[in-house]
């Protein structure tokens, strides 16, 4: 084996096409799936817009403004509008104060800055704690499917990002319970309830700071 | 029956994760449930097959020297496909869960294990048929695991509750320690019958030998 001449030039050229031959295949795969991953991603997002939001006929994804929070992190708000008269905003905003990693979360508001509904987009949180804050999961049961019962439609509950409606921003940061707030946290799971939390907040008073801002932003 | 003991063995006999121990970093991070076990199983597969197939239709004309990286090319080129084509066109909620661990595929020991030790060696049939039947038995090992952490978890399966009224989640089972502790408790149960089965013939069992000497994914025990 020793003996063995090694063409090392040959050896890279040979690398060399089969990493061209990988690339040719890759952009043609990448290529042909690019509008159905592009659909995918539009579809998710309206998809989380239409729970958050009343009602609307336009498309709010291409209505965006985007405005910086007091922590400096940028809050995207999409306006939605029912037969041209703007009806709601939803905001999306995303926290690196997870206990894992981001935690993105969007929450439609009424015209006067108070919260419809929350939801959590994405998020990395521990599985059976974290997620207790941030999911919204209807449960199947067994014998719920064997009765073949009613498939219950709307967002299903919880009560961790329910907490948050119809309130508006003041001047006073929302705080969980062992903070000194008012705001319910999952025991053990304190630091995704405060980062949930947060995260509310900074989308809610950026909005009222900026209502007159989002409204003519939407006439344009 | 040679081509369709190629496809058997990965089942039972060489069961990639409960006796081959390959690929233990994908096993027990994503058998949290058996959902993600099944989507994880499913997308090796997919990449094993179609790696094992185009490694052995290029077997003879690969430099020695070089084989490795040319592998990792082949396997790292299926991944990027299949993982593109999963967030096209695969559920979202599947691809979410399953996303950070696709790219993982390509350090998967399994593919490139399989693509040194036996497609490198053999006809592209047989290649794929070795394929399937790894990734069939990496699947089933994966879903068991899942399945099995997702029910003493929360009582459900498939994200289905099987007992009402279980509300609170047994946490041990989703973590990690939970996951190492399943897994032992598979492999002993894994040796208990195959010892069972060699007192039955009169035999003494003797765990598989891994050592050097025995396995033949690169040249050094051989020499």
């Amino acid at each position: 084996m020793g003996a063995q001449k090694i063409n090392i030039p040959m050896l890279g050229i040979f690398l060399g096409v089969l990493s061209a031959l990988a690339a040719g295949l890759l952009s043609v795969v990448s290529i042909s799936t690019a509008d159905a991953i592009k659909a995918n991603q539009q579809k998710k997002t309206n998809a989380a817009l239409e729970q958050v939001l009343p009602k609307f006929d336009n498309v709010p994804g291409d209505e965006t403004v985007v405005i910086d929070s007091a922590e400096g992190w940028p809050v995207k708000f999409y306006i939605a509008r029912n037969g041209g008269t703007v009806v709601g905003y939803a905001g999306e905003v995303v926290t690196p104060k997870g206990f894992s990693g981001d935690v993105t979360l969007m929450a439609g508001l009424a015209l006067d800055g108070a919260i419809r509904t929350v939801i959590v987009t994405a998020n990395t949180e521990t599985p059976g704690l974290g997620t207790s804050v941030t999911d919204r999961k209807r449960q199947k049961t067994l014998v719920g499917m064997l009765k073949g019962g009613v498939v219950d439609a709307g967002l299903p509950p919880n009560q961790y990002l329910d907490q948050y409606a119809t309130r508006i921003a003041g001047a006073v940061q929302w705080n969980v319970v062992k903070d000194g707030g008012d705001v319910d946290a999952k025991t053990g799971a304190t630091i995704t309830s405060r980062a949930v939390c947060g995260a509310v907040y900074a989308i809610a008073k950026t909005c009222t700071d900026h209502l007159a801002e989002l409204s003519t932003g939407a006439k344009q | 029956m040679s081509a369709m003991n190629e496809f058997t063995k990965g089942l039972w006999k060489e069961n990639p994760v409960l006796v081959l121990m390959l690929g233990m970093c994908p096993t027990l991070a994503v058998t949290s449930s058996a959902t993600n076990g099944l989507g994880m199983g499913l997308a090796t597969m997919c990449v094993l097959m179609c790696s094992n197939v185009a490694i052995s239709a290029i077997r003879n004309i690969v430099p020695k020297k070089i084989r490795i990286p040319v592998y990792i090319v082949v396997i790292a080129t299926f991944v990027t496909i299949v993982d593109l084509l999963m967030q096209a066109y695969a559920p979202t909620a599947l691809y979410e869960a399953l996303g950070i661990f696709i790219p993982l595929i390509v350090v998967n020991c399994i593919v490139l294990g399989r693509a040194e030790a036996f497609a490198s060696k053999n006809g592209a049939l047989k290649s794929l048929l070795d394929g399937l039947g790894m990734g069939m038995g990496f699947t089933l090992s994966l879903v068991t695991l899942g399945a099995t952490r997702e029910f003493l978890a929360s009582g459900s399966l498939f994200q289905i509750k099987l007992i009402p009224g279980w509300t609170t989640d047994f946490m041990l089972m989703t973590s990690a320690p939970g996951a190492f502790i399943i897994l032992g408790l598979f492999l002993a149960g894994m040796n208990a019958m195959n010892m069972r089965k060699a007192r039955k013939n009169g035999k003494s069992y003797k765990a598989a030998n891994l050592n050097c000497s025995s396995c033949n994914i690169c040249d050094i025990g051989g020499e």
